[in-house]
């Protein structure tokens, strides 16, 4: 998926909705005994879900496992993941170059275009004036 | 205060179940290096049957634990060869020693 698109399906999270799918209720016995021997149905499934989601918009290892203690729907979250996004649009960047860059690299590369005064109103305006 | 040292005897036992799992898991790795490879390459990594203790969420959480602390590592490195002068100056601040170290 277009990482621009992805960030802002994790911008629009609503902080007072869950952001995991409680699946497991709708799940059959069988898929249920497959994501069991899998063993991703304990509480840290759901971190490893956020890793997941943070990887596929371009973090680094370190943002990765830092943010991923923190529900994506939290603001700080949101932030990071606008801050991201933007970078990739003005450099035309997909998630896997990104994802190649330290986060220190990361962070001068914010800087330098930018990216790191902005607010995120200011963000959200320019990300999503690319969609539309 | 049973209910206390009921409170007191769940987190005993929840510590003493993380304790196992790390234990378990950074065993596994080590045994199965592999595995660190294709984490390096996919983000992911595939497993079957896995011992007692460890699950894939607890291998995938300490291959990611792992991969960050390297790249910090390698972060402070560049940094402090981009910054010796305020390397200098923070060890002064914190030791007194007057010490320029880029590596």
């Amino acid at each position: 998926m277009d990482l621009i698109k992805l960030a802002l399906q994790v911008l629009s999270l609503d902080t007072s909705a869950s952001e995991v799918k409680n699946c497991l209720a709708s799940l059959s016995e069988e898929e249920r005994k497959a994501l069991e021997s899998e063993a991703l149905s304990d509480a840290r499934g759901e971190r490893i879900e956020r890793m997941n989601t943070l990887r596929a918009l371009g973090f680094s290892a370190v943002e990765v496992y830092e943010y991923s203690r923190y529900k994506l729907s939290s603001p700080e979250v949101k932030e990071v993941v606008a801050r991201r996004a933007l970078l990739a649009k003005r450099l035309g960047a997909d998630a896997e170059f990104l994802r190649s860059l330290q986060f220190y690299e990361l962070l001068k590369l914010e800087a330098a275009h930018g990216v790191d005064k902005l607010t995120l109103p200011e963000m959200l305006q320019e990300l999503y004036g690319r969609v539309t | 205060m049973d209910e206390l040292r009921e409170a007191v005897k769940r987190e005993l036992r929840r510590r003493k179940w993380a304790s196992e799992r790390g234990k378990a898991t950074r065993a596994y790795l080590r045994s199965h290096p592999e595995l660190a490879e294709q984490f390096a390459k996919t983000g992911t990594i595939e497993v079957k049957a896995l011992p007692a203790y460890v699950t894939k969420s607890s291998l995938l959480l300490e291959l990611s634990r792992r991969a960050a602390a390297k790249e910090a590592r390698r972060a402070v490195r560049e940094w402090k060869k981009e910054h010796p002068e305020e390397v200098a100056r923070l060890v002064q601040e914190v030791s007194g020693e007057q010490r320029v170290s880029a590596g």
